[in-house]
C-alpha cells in the first residue's frame, strides 16, 4: 500500500514536472515524428536527407528565433519573409556588385534589418498601431523595396567564399553551424539577462511590468529590432543556400516561421515559452515536410497537413495550459 | 507623530474627467490610512499618483519634508515607495523568484544573479514567516492568496517605507481577506512602516485602520477615526 502510494505521487511529481517544462510537449511531438518516419519513410534516416534536412531548416529556424522574441512580447510580426528577400537581395548585390565580402554584406543587411525591426517596433510603442497592422505594411512595403532594387531581376552570386558558405564543416552543413552559434548565443543572452527575462515579463503582464517601472516600450522595440537582425540573417543564409539573390524568396515564410513557433510551444498571447522551442518547432515543420515529400505526398496536400499539424499544436498547447489568456 | 508623506492640493484629469480635484492629505510613520470612497471617486488614481504611475496635473508630494517628482513607478520605488494592487500584477508565466525581484533583480556582469536572489528571498520569507511552498514555481500555478502574498511580498522585498494597497483583498475570499488584512496591520506596526489602503469592506475598514479619510467627486471630504464612526456614517459620507 505504501508503496503503491510512493509511486503514484513520484508518477504525479514526473507529471507536474513534464508540465511545467513548456517544451517538453513539443518535444514529444519531435520524437512521435521521427518515429513515424522510421515506419514509413526509412530513407528520411540517410545521411544525405538528414544534411539537407539541417540546411532547409536552418533559415526558418534563424527567422523564427526573431519572431520569438516578437510573440514572447505579445506582439507579431509578418514582415520577416519580406526581411528575409530584402536581405537576400540586397547581399546579393553587395556581392556580386560591389565587391562586399560576404561578412561585410552579412554586417550590413543585419543592420539594415535591424532599423526595419525598430521602425516596427517604434510604430507599435509610440504610434500605438497594433502590430498585425504595422508588420502588415512592413511586409508589402519591404517587398516593393527589394523589387525595386533588383528591378525584379535575380541576381546570381559567384563570389567563391560566398558559395563555400554552402558546404559542410564537421558533418554539417555551415549554416546550420551559423544558425546553431547564433541560437546558443542569443540563449543565453535570453536567460541570463535582465534584458532577457524583461521580454517573457512584458510577454506575461505588460500592466504589471509598467507599474513597477520597467521601460516596456523600449523592451518592445528591443524585440522588434531583434526580429529584423535575425530575419535579415536568415535572408543572407538563404542566398547561401541558393547561390543567387531572388526578390521573390521568403514570400510566404512569414507563416512557416510563425508556425514554427507555435509548434514549438511558444503561446501567441505571449509571455511562455523559450527559445529553445524555436529549434525544435522548425525541426517539426521541416520533418514534415521532408517526410511528406520522402513518402511522396503531393504538394496539395502538403499545405492541408501542415494547417492541420498547426491546429494539433495549438490544441495541445491549449490542453497543456501554456495558453492561459 | 512625524509626518511621512504630504500631498498638497494634487489634480489630475483625464481628458474631461477631474479625476483629483486639489486632494491634501499626510501620512504619519507607523499609520494605517484607510481611503474610502464610491466606485469614481479617485481613490485608485489617487494612489497611482503617489506612486508615480500617473504624473499629477499640479500640486506637490513631500516625503519625508522633501519634494518629490516622480517621473515613473522606479523613482517612487526608490523612494521607498511600494505599491500592491487589486489585480496582483504579477507576470503568471515567471516564478515566485522572477516576481518578486522584477525591475529590482540582482546582476553581476549584467548576469541575473538568481542565486542570490534565491538567498534573499528565503530568508526574507523566514523572517516574514510566509508560507510559499515552492518559489521555482510558476505564479500561475500558485492560487489566489498565495499570489497576493506574492504580491505583497515583492513590495517588502527592499525594506519599503510606505505601502500603498489599492483593494488588496478585493480578489481573495472572506477569510484570506481577513488573513492578509490582519498581517498587513501587523506588518506595518512590527515594521514602523506606514500605509495607505483604498477598499469597499467598511467593517474591515473600522478594525484594522487608524485613521478613515472619506473621498468624493476627486476630493476628501471627510475624516474620521475609526472608533468614532461606523459603517452608516461612512456610507452616508460616501454618498451624500
Amino acid at each position: 500500500m505504501a508503496r503503491n502510494s510512493l509511486a503514484l505521487k513520484m508518477l504525479r511529481s514526473v507529471k507536474e514536472k513534464y508540465q511545467s517544462i513548456d517544451e517538453l510537449k513539443s518535444l514529444t511531438g519531435l520524437i512521435a515524428i521521427f518515429a513515424a518516419a522510421a515506419v514509413f519513410t526509412p530513407k528520411f534516416y540517410l545521411p544525405q536527407n538528414l544534411m539537407m534536412l539541417l540546411g532547409q531548416m536552418s533559415v526558418m529556424a534563424t527567422s523564427a528565433i526573431g519572431e520569438a522574441f516578437v510573440i514572447l512580447t505579445g506582439s507579431i510580426d509578418l514582415s520577416v519573409g519580406s526581411i528575409i528577400g530584402l536581405a537576400n537581395v540586397v547581399s546579393a548585390i553587395l556581392i556580386s556588385q560591389y565587391n562586399f565580402s560576404p561578412y561585410m554584406a552579412l554586417f550590413t543587411v543585419m543592420v539594415i534589418g535591424g532599423f526595419i525591426g525598430l521602425a516596427n517596433g517604434i510604430s507599435v510603442t509610440k504610434l500605438k498601431i497594433p502590430s498585425f497592422v504595422v508588420t502588415l505594411a512592413t511586409l508589402t512595403i519591404v517587398r516593393g523595396i527589394a523589387y525595386l532594387i533588383s528591378g525584379g531581376l535575380n541576381i546570381p552570386v559567384y563570389n567563391e567564399e560566398f558559395l563555400r558558405l554552402n558546404e559542410v564543416l564537421y558533418g554539417v552543413p555551415i549554416i546550420f553551424w551559423i544558425y546553431f552559434i547564433s541560437l546558443i548565443a542569443i540563449l543565453i543572452f535570453f536567460e541570463t539577462t535582465r534584458l532577457g527575462l524583461y521580454i517573457r515579463a512584458v510577454g506575461s503582464n505588460e500592466i504589471a511590468v509598467r507599474n513597477l517601472g520597467v521601460d516596456n516600450d523600449g523592451i518592445k522595440n528591443l524585440a522588434f529590432t531583434m526580429s529584423g537582425v535575425y530575419s535579415a540573417l536568415a535572408g543572407f543564409m538563404l542566398g547561401v543556400r541558393l547561390g543567387a539573390g531572388y526578390p521573390h524568396s521568403g514570400i510566404g515564410y512569414e507563416l512557416d516561421v510563425i508556425a514554427a513557433v507555435v509548434v514549438g510551444g511558444i503561446a501567441l498571447t505571449g509571455g511562455a515559452g523559450s527559445l529553445i522551442a524555436t529549434f525544435i518547432g522548425a525541426m517539426i515543420m521541416t520533418s514534415i515536410l521532408n517526410i511528406m515529400v520522402l513518402a511522396g505526398i503531393g504538394a496539395f496536400v502538403q499545405y492541408v497537413v501542415r494547417g492541420m499539424v498547426l491546429i494539433l499544436a495549438a490544441l495541445a498547447m491549449r490542453k497543456a495550459g501554456v495558453i492561459v489568456k | 507623530m512625524k509626518e511621512i508623506l504630504r500631498a498638497e492640493n494634487v489634480r489630475k484629469t483625464f481628458g474631461a474627467i477631474q479625476a483629483l480635484r486639489g486632494v491634501d492629505l499626510s501620512l504619519y510613520r507607523g499609520e494605517l490610512l484607510a481611503i474610502v470612497g464610491d466606485n469614481g471617486a479617485g481613490k485608485s488614481t489617487l494612489l497611482k499618483v503617489i506612486a508615480g504611475i500617473y504624473p499629477p496635473d499640479s500640486g506637490r508630494i513631500l516625503i519625508e519634508g522633501k519634494e518629490v517628482h516622480f517621473h515613473n513607478p522606479m523613482d517612487a520605488r526608490k523612494m521607498g515607495i511600494e505599491m500592491v494592487f487589486q489585480d496582483f500584477m504579477l507576470c503568471p508565466d515567471l516564478d515566485v523568484v522572477s516576481n518578486t525581484f522584477l525591475g529590482r533583480e540582482i546582476t553581476s556582469y549584467q548576469f541575473l544573479n538568481k542565486k542570490l536572489m534565491i538567498k534573499i528571498l528565503k530568508e526574507k520569507l523566514k523572517d516574514l514567516k510566509f508560507d510559499i511552498p515552492n518559489i521555482k514555481k510558476k505564479v500561475k500555478f500558485l492560487s489566489g492568496g498565495q499570489q497576493q502574498m506574492v504580491a505583497i511580498l515583492r513590495t517588502l522585498m527592499f525594506d519599503p517605507k510606505i505601502l500603498l494597497l489599492d483593494e488588496p483583498t478585493a480578489n481573495l475570499s472572506a477569510a484570506a481577506a481577513m488573513e492578509v488584512m490582519a498581517f498587513i496591520k501587523e506588518l506595518i506596526r512590527a515594521r514602523n512602516i506606514s500605509g495607505i489602503f483604498v477598499a469597499h469592506d467598511l467593517p474591515s475598514i473600522i478594525k484594522y485602520s487608524d485613521r478613515i479619510l472619506v473621498m468624493r467627486h476627486g476630493r476628501i471630504i471627510a475624516e474620521r477615526l475609526p472608533e468614532e464612526t461606523n459603517t452608516v456614517e461612512l456610507v452616508q459620507l460616501m454618498r451624500a
